[in-house]
């Protein structure tokens, strides 16, 4: 966070080939403060990307020159820029792909700007903290869940929870990479280290076990969402 | 005939030998007549044909006992010469009865002894073809190969379908020979029995058999070699044909059963598409007209409107426009039930993710509603679709949202009871009129039909309940409503645990929550057990759990 100005007012790139979906994230975004450049197609989107580095890319997955995908690879060969994909119903299995590649999260045609603004917000801020919980220093708080590494203690709201190995690393994976969707596939290789070979079964019992410990109110859940089929996104905006 | 047989039946002419010339001899020293000897000579001719159970051994002894009476007893003695005549005549006579004697009971004795092994036969076929009356289809090829395996003392596999798409057959138990698949895709292909002592690669190691129906081969009976024996009697292979014609018929019926399914599933389908059809055009154009008309009137007429009203029609542009985001996410589900070619692709989910997602998406409308959801204590695997049931149980929290008053509290349970997983969703904002009961799971039913929506009230399609029947009954499960005693309605559905269903896991359920003063803590799971890799640290960890405790 010291090179502050950057973050000021950050600078997005959207790509996304509808214009009038186009000519309102651009006002949204506007009024928000951030500074935004757009483009309908892929291949100028990445020379435009390469231009200005932008601090954010929104990515439209339907694109008529060349797929998500791409565009995708092509970034992140250099560049750890957090993307957000913008994805109509149907593009299941395309998000899943963008996702495992590296995309940071994804939000589904239609959608409201105050979701969208509050994932952009969100993945922002997770590229502003460095890579692996390094700024942490043993410990760390989020909302009421308050994690200490060194004595590997877990506590919810000032009551101490046990979490058995794997929870414990499960919730740390998460803590880690918060404010980004984590793919099944992400998380079975983080705390695994090996494909799954029962359709992530296992890891989201875990999953169920570790939120049921963190969720002191189901019909609130504070820390963790689910994606069915997707995924799992730990929430950093926590609201007290 | 074995070496044994052969041995025995010759001790046995050997025997009644000796016994006719005893008796002859003491015939003859009582002075009786010749007749009687020949009548007794007879007698042991049928024993011998009878013991025996050969014609062969009666007329070697027939021949045996002539030349021993010539040889012993007709003048001259110790001669094969006669001088009487009536010896001769006598001696011809018997040769005769004998034969006919012998033929007669040897035909008998193969006669019944036909008739026991057929009627045992039919028994066996009969109590077979009852066990395959009720047979469900997947089971017929473990009955096949059990039944005819055990009549005939062989090892048999059978195949329905292709043999080629069957993995390991034939396996080697029942044909270890190079040529063994080949001549398994030779004899489905061309429907003719192949493979040992037949003209068709009878070099193979075992009997490949068509299961043949009418137009088409149903499948594949291998039959392994017993022994040195290598094809099949006549017996045997009527018993297999028989049981073969059997095997076709429940695999048929089972083919047929499920062809019915899906064309009543598809006839269902095609009824939803034709109302949803029907219908959409207008529940689509109402809010479209909404949205169209209120924002042409900002273009070119809001100007002159005053700050308040032109927030309302923003305000309803919204909500058109949500409603409708809403109805494509149905239509959306309704495509996917209909792409499906013909069940739900379930997969295994953890109702805890479901859940979870529903109670997320479900937040456009919950305002002022107090929401409460309660888990089981353990955590549930079922095989669903998740994306529907996620969708099933986003309408009917909406619902719960929208038709009550904005201050009403709604309930989230799931539960597992016997067989089945249970989601209930229930509120306690008014109940539903009781002669609505039957009507709201059709599609289109919208209690604005009834004209008099409260206000307030949103729009509905009357889709919302339509599909989450749908969706729980593509998964074989039912849903049902009925007013609680909270003083609000309850949806309850149901979602079967298949054969498909795979039971957690022991070690993955969650352990009961062990309250220890304030503190909630869990008690230590199985963690260590599983089949996962635990570094070092992980041990680290164990060891200090109860420092974290």
């Amino acid at each position: 966070m010291n090179d502050a100005p950057a973050y000021e007012c950050p600078l997005i790139l959207v790509i996304e080939d509808d214009l009038s979906i186009q000519h309102f994230l651009r006002l949204s975004l506007e009024n928000e403060k951030y500074k935004v450049v757009t483009t309908e197609r892929g291949i100028a989107g990445l020379s435009l990307f390469h231009a200005v580095h932008p601090d954010l890319l929104l990515l439209d997955l339907g694109l008529p020159d060349i797929g998500g995908i791409e565009v995708l690879r092509n970034v992140r060969e250099t560049d750890d820029t957090p993307i957000i994909v913008i994805s109509a119903r149907g593009q299941e299995g395309q998000k899943i792909t963008l996702l495992d590649e590296g995309a940071d999260d994804y939000i589904v045609k239609p959608f409201g700007i105050g979701e969208l603004l509050a994932r952009i917000r969100m993945v922002l801020r997770h590229a502003a903290r460095p890579a692996n919980g390094a700024d942490d220093g043993g410990e760390l708080t989020i909302g009421a869940l308050h994690v200490d590494k060194a004595r590997r203690l877990v506590r919810v709201d000032d009551h101490a929870i046990h979490f058995t190995p794997i929870e414990y690393r499960l919730l740390l994976v998460l803590i880690e990479n918060r404010g980004k969707v984590l793919t099944h596939r992400f998380i079975q290789d983080a705390v695994w280290g090996h494909a799954s070979t029962d359709d992530y079964q296992t890891l989201r019992v875990f999953m169920a076990s570790v939120r049921r410990k963190l969720e002191d109110d189901a019909s609130n859940p504070r820390y963790i969402t689910t994606e069915v089929g997707i995924g799992y996104r730990f929430t950093d905006e926590i609201s007290s | 005939m074995t070496r044994n047989l052969f041995i025995r039946n010759a001790a046995i002419v050997a025997l009644t030998l000796i016994l006719c010339i005893l008796a002859a001899w003491g015939f003859l020293q009582l002075g009786l007549h010749n007749e009687s000897v020949f009548m007794a000579f007879i007698i042991g001719v049928m024993i011998a044909v009878l013991e025996t159970k050969s014609f062969l051994s009666g007329v070697t002894l027939s021949i045996l006992l002539v030349l021993c009476f010539n040889f012993l007893f007709t003048e001259p003695r110790f001669t094969f010469y006669m001088y009487d005549v009536n010896y001769l005549v006598s001696l011809i006579c018997f040769v005769v009865a004998a034969l006919i004697v012998g033929s007669l009971a040897t035909r008998l004795q193969k006669e019944a002894q036909e008739a026991v092994r057929s009627r045992k036969l039919t028994e066996r076929l009969f109590g077979i073809s009852k066990g395959f009356l009720n047979l469900p289809s997947e089971d017929v090829c473990r009955y096949g190969q059990r039944v005819i395996s055990e009549q005939l003392g062989r090892h048999v596999r059978i195949v329905i379908g292709d043999p080629a798409d069957e993995e390991g057959f034939p396996d080697s138990d029942t044909d270890s020979s190079p040529c063994a698949e080949e001549a398994a895709a030779y004899c489905y292909r061309e429907s003719i029995p192949c493979g040992q002592a037949e003209a068709f690669f009878s070099q193979a190691g075992a009997l490949y058999i068509p299961l043949k129906s009418k137009n088409d081969t149903a499948g594949v009976i291998a039959i392994a070699s017993r022994n040195e024996e290598k094809g099949l009697d006549d017996d045997e292979r009527r018993f297999v044909d028989t049981i073969a014609s059997q095997i076709v018929l429940v695999a048929k019926r089972g083919e047929l059963e499920l062809e019915t399914r899906r064309s009543a599933l598809a006839v269902e389908r095609e009824k939803l598409r034709n109302n949803l059809l029907r219908s959409m055009s207008h529940d689509i154009r109402t809010p479209l007209t909404g949205i169209a008309g209120g924002a042409d009137f900002l273009l070119h007429q809001g100007g002159n409107a005053d700050e308040e009203t032109r927030m309302t029609i923003l305000q309803d542009i919204q909500s058109d426009a949500l409603w409708l985001s809403e109805m494509t996410d149905n239509l959306l589900s309704i495509t996917r039930l209909q792409d499906e070619d013909f069940a739900v692709s379930k997969k295994i989910e953890v109702v805890d993710d479901v859940l979870s997602d529903a109670i997320t998406r479900s937040s456009k409308w919950r305002g002022q509603h107090e929401l409460i959801v309660r888990h089981s204590d353990t955590i549930i695997l079922a095989s669903m679709d998740g994306k529907l049931i996620t969708q099933a149980l986003v309408n009917l929290i909406d619902n719960a949202f929208k038709h009550t008053r904005a201050d009403s509290s709604v309930e989230v349970c799931v539960e597992k009871s016997g067989g089945e997983v249970i989601f209930s969703v229930s509120d306690d904002g008014g109940g539903i009129d009781d002669s609505l009961f039957d009507k709201i799971f059709t599609s289109f039913f919208s209690t604005d039909d009834r004209g008099g929506s409260t206000a307030g009230q949103k729009r509905s399609a009357g889709l919302g309940l339509s599909i989450c029947r749908t969706i729980v009954e593509a998964h074989g499960g039912h849903i049902t409503a009925f007013n609680n005693e909270r003083g609000g309605a309850t949806f309850n559905f149901t979602l079967p645990f298949g054969d498909e269903d795979v039971e957690p896991d022991p070690r993955l359920l969650i352990p009961e929550v062990v309250q220890e003063g304030d503190s909630a803590s869990y008690a230590p799971s199985l963690d260590d057990a599983l089949p996962v890799t635990i570094s070092a640290s992980d041990m680290h960890a164990a060891n200090t759990k109860e420092g974290t405790l």
